[in-house]
């Protein structure tokens, strides 16, 4: 029987300073292992299709540590932390290291491959945008006066030299999680574990099937109902999967629903977005930088997967 | 011959560990991997040990084979 | 709400990658990621196997309570030559002086028991060298070559070792086989005595004499569970050549009153063959903080000596930094046949040892162990030891006023051991 795990539309993660952090075990009723701890903003989860929870408990800590590292150092909010750090530059340039200077790397590729739509300086927006479920839109001349400290070609980038102009900022929210996902697995992998399910907030990744060889079944979280309905359950023997969605975070006006989702040339949530987009790649940070791209899309996501050729599902 | 009866006792042992026990996983490793869980975790210690013992005892080796006599007084 | 669900034509269910079809930002973000993913290092591979160079140190001093004291340096280095490849180098040099009893009877004609055993006086100094090679055959036998030679005034010895250890059972199981050559040259000072000839007017061999030993090695190494090893080892050594120690003599006593009176002492004989075998087992358990090793050691060879060892060390740390380790270890051994304490003047015996190193006795020692690993990297460690060694003070053979003095010489030595390790 395939274990269903639910997999919540991802939101950047509000990342939390170092508190008491838990990692419980519990065997579910299916004889898998499963390891839950909080990281990167959310309840995250490791299941491992082996006996020994001695065992387990520690391969749990070595996927948690890894969320830990990563959230600690790419956290907004982590003062000791490197995007603080570069946040808090005040113009000047910062020197970064070998992992931070891939991560910007990427997000430089990310930046050309959307055409600009993915951009990591994007998080000022939110200076204006609150995204709380309520009917308060920003004034135009307050998204405007935001523009100026948006976009990513005004940052200058010669790795592993990073200057942001005053006043300006960057956020890893949109790639942290993912990253971590695949860290996690790498860790995991390299310690010999072949049937695992690592699930951090929702982006998922399988380092082989169930030790019966059958499929971990990952449930679709019902933005309608998020955290209490599955939409749909999608097999996973090894790859990344990832959702990108408004969940909760969404604005309603005159009938009118505006997405987080937004537009960092304009300021403006992407228009005809879906609700959520799930998609399937190799990677975990694959699948959720495809899912982001189809978002800021709007409503050619699909036609944009379609092109790309990926396994998706989109709810509108 | 004594020798024969050892290395029967050895095999014996060796045919109880490999059945009873359920086969360690790549992944719990990790105390395996630590240093002090090594066979010898102090080399020094273990051959000025043997050099000690070697020259005030009768009986010696066990642990392997390698290593000069020492022609201790 | 309506519900899109599109299979990619990209990948099949099982990850098998397809044809691509002008998925342009798909591989171009995937060859992005990749190259994310590899940027950082794995968190735990901070091993030994990540560095390079490994140096240890260390530095003896070993006191027999009115015999011999041992200074000895011990310096090895280690570097891994890439993947598959290993040399180390091993330096000793050591400085013993001081007495060492000679197996002659205490008294000569009284029955006082005061006084130690008679002993020689002597004064030797030591330098040692070797050399391992370990490289990898296949990605689970390992091979490792060693040799070594080490040098005295009096005594000089090489040997050669290899031994191939093949993992089976993912890593669990290691089988061991090893064999190792060594030879030894005995040249004291002054020549080498006659044997059971009377020690001041034997005759005088110039010439050196040799000893030569083979050792083979059958050895297990078994992963019982995540906190347990065993090691079992199995060694066969046969050595011949010339095994008497040109120092020991035997006292010759009065048949039947016991007296030395004037027979001259006998230097000492023994087999110039000797088959031996070891039976090793160690386990080493981890509990939630502490390490237990354990092992047992049963020896028996052809000249009639069988032997138990059993040692345990409990490794307890203290701190993140600091941890002690106590140690216990027992042994006890049987006599050889050849052993006499004295011999009753007219004997003519085969062979004859008096040395105490033959007889039927017990040792027993105690040790602590501190060890400081700072966290900025290296280790040090320090170590104190006693250990007492008893015998048969009033053994079965002796007679007439032998039956009064005690045969055999009680030791008690300290032994304190520093440590410095590095890898780098």
């Amino acid at each position: 029987m395939p274990v269903c795990v639910k997999q919540r539309a991802s939101s950047p993660p509000k990342m939390r300073s170092a508190e008491k952090r838990p990692v419980s075990l519990r065997t579910a009723s299916e004889g898998h292992v499963v390891g839950e701890f909080p990281a990167l903003g959310g309840p995250c989860e490791v299941l491992l299709d082996m006996p020994d929870p001695e065992a387990a408990r520690y391969l749990v800590g070595l996927a948690a540590g890894e969320a830990w590292r990563i959230e600690s150092r790419y956290s907004r909010y982590n003062a000791g932390g490197v995007v603080h750090q570069i946040n808090n530059a005040n113009g000047k340039p910062v020197t970064l290291d070998e992992e931070s200077g891939a991560l910007i790397d990427f997000a430089d590729a990310c930046h050309r491959l959307s055409d600009g739509a993915f951009d990591i300086t994007s998080g000022v927006l939110r200076r204006a945008w609150k995204f709380d479920g309520g009917n308060r839109l920003p004034s135009p001349a307050a998204v405007a006066a935001l523009l100026p400290h948006v976009g990513w070609g005004r940052a200058i980038w010669n790795r592993p030299v990073l200057q942001l102009p005053f006043g300006m900022e960057i956020d890893l929210g949109g790639i942290g999680k993912e990253y971590a996902v695949d860290q996690a697995a790498r860790q995991l992998a390299a310690a010999g574990v072949n049937n695992a399910l690592i699930n951090f907030g929702g982006d998922v990744f399988a380092l082989g099937p169930r030790a019966n060889g059958e499929p971990w079944m990952v449930g679709i979280d019902d933005p309608r109902a998020t955290g209490k309905a599955c939409v749909r359950a999608v097999p996973l023997h090894r790859g990344g999967l990832a959702t990108s969605g408004d969940a909760r975070r969404f604005l309603k006006r005159s009938g009118k629903r505006y997405g987080h989702i937004l537009n960092p040339k304009t300021g403006w949530p992407v228009q005809g977005a879906p609700r959520s987009v799930s998609v399937k790649a190799s990677s975990c940070i694959d699948a959720g930088m495809l899912a982001t791209f189809a978002m800021l899309k709007g409503s050619d996501a699909e036609v944009f997967l379609e092109a790309e050729g990926v396994e998706h599902f989109i709810i509108w | 011959m004594v020798l024969r009866k050892l290395l029967a006792c050895l095999m014996a042992a060796e045919a109880l560990s490999g059945c009873a026990m359920q086969q360690v996983q790549p992944w719990e490793k990790d105390l395996m991997a630590k240093e002090e869980m090594q066979l010898v975790p102090d080399r020094i210690e273990e051959f000025f040990d043997s050099r000690v013992f070697f020259s005030r005892e009768g009986a010696f080796g066990g642990k392997g084979v390698g290593g000069g006599g020492c022609g201790c007084n | 709400m309506q519900l899109t669900n599109k299979p990619g034509n990209g990948q099949t269910e099982n990850g098998q990658p397809e044809k691509e079809k002008g998925a342009s930002v798909r591989s171009l973000l995937s060859a992005a990621s990749a190259s994310l993913l590899l940027a950082a290092p794995l968190a735990h591979a901070v091993d030994a196997s990540d560095q390079t160079w490994r140096i240890d140190a260390g530095a003896l001093r070993y006191s027999e309570r009115g015999r011999i004291n041992v200074s000895e340096l011990n310096f090895r280095v280690r570097n891994q030559l890439g993947e598959d490849d290993a040399v180390s180098l091993r330096a000793d040099y050591d400085s013993v002086s001081g007495a060492s009893p000679t197996g002659a009877v205490k008294t000569q004609t009284t029955s006082s028991a005061s006084g130690g055993a008679p002993t020689a006086t002597f004064q030797a100094a030591r330098t040692a060298v070797g050399v391992d090679w370990e490289t990898s055959v296949s990605p689970d036998t390992r091979l490792t070559l060693a040799g070594d030679t080490s040098s005295q005034k009096s005594y000089g010895s090489a040997g050669l070792g290899a031994s191939v250890a093949r993992d089976f059972n993912q890593r669990n199981t290691t089988l061991v086989f090893g064999a190792g050559y060594s030879v030894d040259t005995i040249r004291p000072t002054g020549g080498i005595r006659a044997e059971l000839a009377a020690n001041d007017t034997a005759p005088i061999r110039t010439a050196s004499e040799k000893k030569d030993q083979v050792d083979l090695q059958l050895g297990v190494t078994q992963v019982l569970t995540r906190e347990t090893l065993l090691q079992l080892n199995l060694v066969h050594s046969s050595a011949s050549g010339y095994m008497t120690n040109p120092y020991k003599i035997v006292s010759v006593v009065h048949p039947v009153t016991g007296e030395t009176l004037s027979y001259p002492a006998l230097t000492e004989k023994r087999p110039d063959k000797r088959d031996s075998n070891a039976l090793y087992a160690q386990v080493n358990h981890a509990f939630t903080s502490g390490i237990l090793y354990s092992s047992y050691r049963y020896f028996q060879d052809d000249w009639g000596i069988k032997a138990h060892t059993v040692d345990f060390k409990y490794r307890q740390p203290v701190t993140e930094e600091l941890y002690v380790q106590p140690n216990i270890r027992m042994y006890t051994q049987s006599a050889a046949d050849f052993y006499r304490s004295m011999l009753y003047n007219g004997e003519t015996p085969t062979y004859a040892s008096a040395d105490y190193r033959m007889t039927k006795m017990h040792s027993f020692a105690i040790g602590l162990k501190l060890g400081y690993k700072p966290s900025s990297g290296g280790e040090f460690t320090a170590r104190v030891e006693a250990m007492r060694q008893d015998g048969e003070l009033h053994p079965q053979d002796a007679i007439g006023v032998q039956k009064q003095t005690d045969a055999f010489p009680v030791l008690e030595a300290v032994l304190f051991h520093i440590g410095y390790t590095l890898s780098f």
